[in-house]
């Protein structure tokens, strides 16, 4: 850094030197461009590519998006909530109605909370509905919400057909048919591979059972992966979930976190005497267990539950995965021996091969509350009310926020749809690419 | 905006024990593209990354009046009043909510524009938590803007032809609206 100023400084005329500090400015400007706008909305951003043609080809730049999914992260003012609710459609003919919204909680340090509501719209062209008609217990043509979610994006499936939802950007993406004869989509998990920096879904098909020896054999799951890339299916092997007497079966998805997608599944004998053993249940053979695919390599591997949970006197209904504090950790009602409680045990030494849990948060099951959804904050937990209602639960304050949403049915809720509920966050300007229909 | 030379440097005021430690504080001279000098504290100028390089780097002598060609005489002043105020809440347990009503007044009196200059000067100055503070509060004060406005401020000629403009547009005719109810 010279420390003379140099006489030809003062040389110039006054308009030059003034010139030349707004052509450094502006230049300047160039540079500030990207950590300024990486701070904005998707909205605000799709808005601005319209500002310059640099522009324009910055906001589309996918080194850009990466840096603007990063930035988002840090500075998260807003979590959505992507939830089925039950309204009325009609009121004279009480008919009912399923819809899916998002419902996004801003929720600034100024403890100034203000609450949107947008119901899903997918465009009429893509065939599928969001809106349907509920009759009974039965759910006509609506999709289901694969839980958890990928930068942003959501994935949306029946056993026929998945779509890619981007709510940020509002694009839908439907994917191709399977790849696999006969075959539906189960289990379906999406993911992104930071590899090949491209986003894959995952289908898992119901295992199959067939007849050898006399004995009755279940399969290990046909999988197939998608990859956006390439737009296109591909069935992988899956001997790796094969082992001397059992199987393993992903059987619920759970979410995707740094390369992984996990899922809660099951370790079960793979041969039976008859077909009446496998209905009745063999329980000392099934175990319950976290299964994870990596993305990149493609591979399944398991990781076990809390041992506490695999006790004689352990009971657990809907243990799922979720992200407390940047890391993964196991959350859910339990019973061992005495009361029902809510626990969460943190996944210590994740990809060591030794994965340790260390219980974090017992709490008492709350009063009041039907069933918890999903964390929003590294403290409060979403959850529904017996009355239906959508209530925030602080953990460290114990105090019952209700919010003004609500869903009609809260055991529907839960009895339709197991994992309809997913914590997300509006961010991502990721571009799925529209399909013209 | 006080335009004195001896800004945030005069100590003579404190009473007590202290007074005596910081009377022989060094100070660090810089001058601005305007010709104006200012003193700074050695602990506040030590936050400013490319002051920290030039003296420290070549073990440069305190005496020496180091030039900022790029920095105006206004923007030094904002620049040392934010470290200042870093640097006294650096021993505070509990600063929150002193930070965050000293950020707002910070910025109340400038314009986005001048916002957007002083951005390039911290970034060009390097203090990392001033840039980030800055950046943020520029894209809090464009994101319900209009593309006009955008382009006006950054000082970017529109270079869409209008059918190119209207086929841009068109990808995301959702973005246009509603620019003044949205909480985003």
């Amino acid at each position: 850094m010279a420390v003379c100023v140099g006489t030809e400084e003062k040389h110039k005329t006054k308009k030059e030197k003034m010139e030349a500090k707004v052509t450094e400015l502006s230049k300047m400007s160039e540079e500030m461009v990207v950590p300024i706008l990486s701070r904005l909305s998707p909205k605000s951003l799709m808005r601005f590519k319209c500002v310059h043609k640099s522009w324009y080809n910055m906001i589309n730049n996918p080194s850009f998006v990466d840096k603007h999914i990063m930035t988002c992260k840090r500075n998260n003012h807003s979590t959505s909530i992507l939830c089925k609710r039950f309204i009325l459609r009609d009121v004279s003919t009480e008919e009912k109605e399923i819809v899916y919204s998002l419902i996004t909680f801003y929720n600034d340090n100024s403890g100034d909370e203000h609450i949107t509501v947008e119901d899903i719209d997918i465009p009429i062209s893509m065939g599928i509905t969001t809106r349907g008609q509920f009759v009974g217990d039965e759910l006509q043509g609506v999709l289901h919400i694969d839980r958890g979610h990928c930068h942003g994006i959501i994935c949306l499936s029946d056993p026929w057909k998945i779509i890619l939802w981007n709510p940020a950007i509002k694009e839908f993406k439907v994917l191709p048919q399977s790849c696999i004869p006969d075959a539906n989509f189960n289990s379906v998990g999406l993911g992104y591979d930071p590899k090949s920096k491209d986003y894959k879904v995952v289908s898992i098909r119901q295992d199959e059972i067939g007849n050898e020896d006399d004995r009755i054999v279940i399969y290990p799951p046909r999988v197939e992966v998608y990859t956006l890339g390439t737009n296109s299916w591909r069935e992988i092997r899956t001997d790796i979930l094969e082992r001397e007497v059992t199987n393993f079966w992903p059987e619920f998805f759970q979410l995707y976190f740094k390369g992984i997608c996990y899922w809660m599944g099951r370790e079960q004998r793979k041969e039976f005497l008859t077909l009446y053993a496998i209905v009745a249940g063999e329980d000392e053979w099934v175990r319950y267990v976290i299964i994870f695919f990596d993305t990149t390599n493609e591979v399944f591997d398991h990781i076990l539950l809390p041992y506490s949970l695999y006790e004689q006197d352990a009971q657990y209904s809907d243990m799922h995965i979720v992200v407390w504090k940047e890391t993964l950790a196991l959350f859910g009602l339990y019973r061992i021996g005495g009361t029902d409680a809510y626990g969460l045990w943190v996944m210590d030494n994740l990809g060591s091969g030794k994965v340790s849990w260390t219980k974090q948060v017992t709490l008492e099951a709350v009063v009041g509350i039907k069933k918890d959804l999903e964390f929003w904050n590294s403290d409060e937990i979403l959850m529904i009310a017996t009355d239906g209602r959508i209530a925030s639960y602080n953990i460290s304050t114990k105090k019952i926020n209700y919010l003004s949403i609500e869903s009609m049915y809260p055991e529907n809720t839960e009895a339709v749809d197991g994992g309809s509920v997913g914590n997300y966050t509006n961010f991502s300007l990721f571009s799925i690419a529209i399909d013209q229909p | 905006m006080s335009t004195s030379t001896d800004n945030n440097a005069s100590i003579t005021q404190e009473s007590g024990p202290s007074a005596a430690v910081q009377d022989i504080q060094k100070k660090i001279v810089v001058r601005t593209a305007d010709g104006e000098v200012f003193n700074l504290k050695e602990e506040v100028a030590m936050e400013i990354d490319i002051i920290k390089t030039f003296f420290q780097e070549d073990s440069i002598s305190y005496e020496t009046v180091m030039p900022l060609p790029n920095v105006e005489g206004w923007e030094m002043v904002k620049v040392i009043e934010y470290c200042t105020k870093h640097v006294e809440l650096k021993h505070k347990v509990d600063g929150y909510k002193e930070r965050k009503a000293f950020q707002a007044l910070f910025v109340q009196n400038l314009s986005t524009k001048s916002l957007l200059a002083l951005t390039n000067t911290a970034n060009y100055l390097e203090v990392k938590y001033l840039l980030d503070f800055l950046c943020q509060a520029v894209s809090e004060q464009i994101k319900n803007k209009d593309v006009d406005y955008v382009r006006e401020l950054f000082g970017v000629e529109n270079d869409f032809n209008d059918e190119e403009y209207e086929q841009v547009k068109a990808e995301a005719p959702w973005a246009h609206e509603n620019l003044n109810n949205d909480l985003h």
